[in-house]
């Protein structure tokens, strides 16, 4: 018999109808009547809030988040087959994964990134001391998440309604409920009540039935991680505020001072182009090399060689996703047949393809980069503009990384760090916008 | 290489595939001796490891023809793009004219043909639109497109030679000078004009969201435009604002309004690189012309077939085109429905094949697009 889990959670008690979804050698199991449990939470949802701000001062939940990090951990090892089979990554690349989302959910931190943003936790529980008088912050009734099929921004996301103590809904992808799922249940593991106040229903996106209802009140937040035409879809629905996280790309920029120094970069580049297989926001799409066509081929070769012997193997990629990884491939070979100076290098679950042409191209995914010479930098102003609602992080082994950030003032960008270290470890701001300032309303008694 | 439009569908498998074989065999090697690029291609494949050695040697039967070296279509795009379109014109081919495919997404991609090529090609699609559409000398069909002098485009133009091959001048237009008027209106006077002169059939010919834009007006008025003939779809089924037009409720409407059987209304697939279609019977299978060869190759290595039933990227090969290498892999995902050894409920030779997705992760194209961009675009100049 197949191993069963949840796809949903709910502090509801009671008969909940299910359906089943098969994959691989496990069941999943979805609420068949969504719009009921999104019903039950909005009837609910202003008891919920006050119920939440009464039983937690903000400060409690960092405290439970961090212990929750090292349960879920733990959880998600104990579960890898049903996550490697609803991600699609292989086991030990879904560790890595798993222990890097969670290595820095640690209470300081988090305790951190609220004082930067609101310099008082207190403002969260109740009216404190500010300059001229007495202030409170207030957040919204509800919220609403809207997660990616790609693991990662659960955690945070769920603490930036968390903390200000607002009840919250998310939607996990309908192909991958589970890691939500882990997640929340790691939450009650640390705080049973806490469930209480963060629920997971999955459901088909577009269903008027439930989005009408629940994008419908000005006194709500959505956070909201997808493609432009999930992000649109929401925010044509939504009266309350929204938090767009939509889909974003990275570049690096590297300059080769001498060939001792290619291997180095190699392993850094093929971390950063293998960390989720670019599925993540912050993931390389085009390598650029400051110098000569020389040292970007030399670049690829290596590169080559490192992702031919990496031990983390690419996730499982379907029909769709291989048949356009070929037809680029075969592509490029046909422009090398015709005498563009293309080159490309291809190995079992990876493409890197160099191009004189300086261009910036989104990337099919899946390991697949291509690497491109530039004289300078000054050469990509053109070439990046058109791209800027696009552009996440850069990845650099340049030094001066504030000059970049200068330079790309107007690009978008919201990241400058070293090649290697592309993965957002530490999240500070996500998309150059503060976590917690845009979901609260101040109120000053004078 | 036979004739193999002398051949019918009822022809038995092995006979066909001979036919196939000799015919891309012959043109593989006609390419490989003539075409620079086409040669150099397969020696970089190579080169890269990718398949054997290929030479027209190398072909000797019909399951080697899997070994011909395949160009993506993106590539034909790519080429329209940089302008290098007479690239992969083939030494001593004197190209006359070209057709475009879609230009949904920047420039519209170009072919470059020769007479001898089309009068090949037109003589397969006359056949294939007898054969499979019935249809007949003295119908009359009705385009739910612009006419060839306003668009480029292979649906258009491959199409009008095609039926002008049958019908002769019996060929209307909806959208002859400009849109004043509901379409719907329009296509009702023309069909009662046209049935004043003549009782013959009429047939139309549309990309599916004009078809879904007069059967919704005709609905909303309740009213039906008798035509006795078949409603052929062709074009892409996304729509131009978004979201894909329902095929079963689009066959359902159609048949209605036109007041025909459902059996009668048939979409068919549009293989622009090389300028042919497969229509459906009526079974609402999508036939391959005689011969063509396609297939469903597997994603990662062009060079194998996938089993029948499974899913993989449309290939095609063409033994008439001379112009350019008519070997093609589309960026389309599909499946065989009927393999080429097999008989069709319909009664004919296979194969048949069932167009599923444009593979997620390239850009929508499809010559419908670029219609409903055009007579939009024709409606706007109306109302300026």
């Amino acid at each position: 018999m197949k191993k069963k889990y949840r796809a949903y959670s709910t502090p509801k008690d009671g008969k909940i109808d299910e359906y089943f979804k098969e994959v691989d050698k496990f069941t999943l199991v979805y609420p068949s009547k969504p719009e009921h449990l999104i019903n039950d939470f909005l009837k609910d949802a202003n008891k919920l809030s006050y119920e939440f701000k009464e039983e937690y001062s903000a400060k409690d939940i960092p405290k439970i988040w961090d212990k929750a990090g090292k349960e879920c951990i733990k959880l998600c090892e104990e579960n890898l087959d049903v996550l490697t089979a609803t991600t699609k990554f292989p086991e030990e690349s879904l560790k890595l994964y798993v222990k890097n989302i969670f290595d820095n959910l640690k209470e300081d931190y988090l305790l951190k990134i609220v004082k930067s943003e609101i310099g008082n936790i207190e403002y969260l529980d109740k009216f404190a001391p500010s300059n001229g008088g007495y202030t409170k912050a207030y957040g919204p009734k509800y919220a609403v998440h809207i997660f990616p099929e790609t693991i990662g921004p659960q955690p945070i996301s769920t603490f930036q309604t968390g903390v200000i103590k607002t009840p919250a809904i998310c939607k996990p992808s309908s192909k991958e409920p589970i890691f939500t799922t882990l997640w929340i249940d790691s939450l009650k593991e640390v705080d049973e009540n806490i469930g209480k106040y963060i629920w997971s229903v999955p459901w088909k996106g577009g269903n008027e039935k439930i989005e009408d209802k629940l994008f419908g009140s000005e006194d709500s937040a959505i956070i909201v991680y997808g493609d432009n035409i999930t992000i649109d879809n929401v925010k044509s629905k939504s009266k309350g505020k929204v938090l767009e996280y939509p889909f974003k790309a990275g570049i690096e920029i590297i300059k080769i001072n001498n060939s001792e120094e290619i291997n180095e970069i190699a392993t850094k580049v093929v971390k950063d182009i293998s960390y989720m297989d670019q599925c993540a926001c912050f993931s390389p799409h085009v390598v650029y090399v400051i110098g000569s066509s020389s040292d970007s081929k030399k670049l690829c070769e290596k590169m080559a060689k490192e992702l031919d012997n990496y031990q983390i193997k690419r996730k499982k990629i379907g029909v769709d996703e291989k048949s356009v990884i070929s037809m680029l491939k075969y592509t490029y070979l046909l422009e090398k047949s015709a005498g563009l100076d293309v080159e490309v290098y291809s190995g079992k679950d990876y493409l890197i393809i160099y191009e004189e042409d300086p261009s910036f191209q989104l990337s099919p995914l899946f390991r697949t980069i291509r690497v491109k010479p530039i004289k300078n930098i000054g050469e990509l102003a053109d070439l990046l503009y058109g791209y800027k609602n696009y552009l996440q992080t850069i990845g650099t082994n340049l030094k001066e990384k504030e000059k970049i950030a200068d330079f790309f003032e107007d690009y978008g960008i919201s990241r400058v760090v070293d090649i290697g270290k592309m993965p957002i470890n530490k999240l500070h701001h996500h998309e150059g916008k503060p976590l917690i300032l845009p979901l609260i309303r101040w109120v000053d008694v004078e | 290489m036979d004739n193999i439009t002398e051949f019918g569908y009822k022809t038995e498998s092995e006979k066909i595939k001979k036919l196939k074989f000799e015919g891309i065999k012959n043109n593989f090697e006609y390419l490989y001796n003539n075409n620079p690029f086409y040669r150099r291609y397969c020696e970089t494949l190579r080169e890269y490891g990718i398949g054997d050695k290929i030479t027209p040697e190398d072909i000797k039967k019909y399951e080697d023809l899997y070994k011909i070296p395949l160009l993506p279509s993106d590539f034909f795009k790519e080429l329209s793009t940089r302008g290098l379109e007479n690239y992969i014109i083939t030494d001593n081919v004197k190209v006359d004219t070209f057709f475009t495919t879609s230009g949904t997404t920047g420039t519209a991609t170009k072919y470059l043909f020769d007479e001898e090529s089309l009068k090949l090609i037109n003589g397969e699609n006359i056949f294939t639109c007898k054969e499979i559409l019935d249809v007949k000398d003295g119908d009359k069909i009705i385009f739910l497109a612009p006419p060839p002098e306003k668009s480029k485009s292979g649906l258009v133009q491959g199409a009008y030679r095609m039926f002008h091959g049958i019908v002769k001048d019996n060929i209307y237009f909806l959208y002859e000078e400009s849109i004043e008027k509901e379409p719907s209106k329009i296509l009702e006077e023309l069909v009662e004009k046209i049935k004043r002169e003549d009782n013959g059939k009429i047939h139309l010919y549309g990309p599916p969201f004009v078809y879904y834009e007069i059967a919704k007006e005709l609905e909303e008025e309740n009213k039906i435009i008798d035509i006795s003939g078949k409603c052929m779809i062709t074009g892409g089924w996304k729509r131009w604002k978004g979201g894909e037009i329902p095929r079963e409720e689009l066959y359902n409407i159609i048949a209605e309004r036109f007041n025909i059987e459902k059996k009668d209304v048939r979409d068919g697939l549009g293989l622009t690189d090389i300028f042919m279609w497969c229509p459906e019977c009526e079974y609402h299978k999508k036939h391959i012309p005689l011969g063509l060869h396609v297939s469903i190759r597997d994603p990662e290595n062009f060079n194998i077939p996938v089993e029948s039933g499974e899913e993989g990227l449309i290939a095609f090969m063409s033994p008439y085109i001379k112009s350019y290498p008519p070997f093609v892999v589309t960026g389309d995902i599909g499946v065989e429905t009927t393999s080429v050894e097999e008989f069709c409920e319909c009664g004919r030779i296979g194969n048949t094949i069932e167009h599923k997705r444009r593979a997620r992760g390239t850009l929508p194209r499809g010559c419908a697009l670029v219609l409903e961009e055009l007579i939009k675009r024709m409606e706007n100049e109306e109302k300026i």
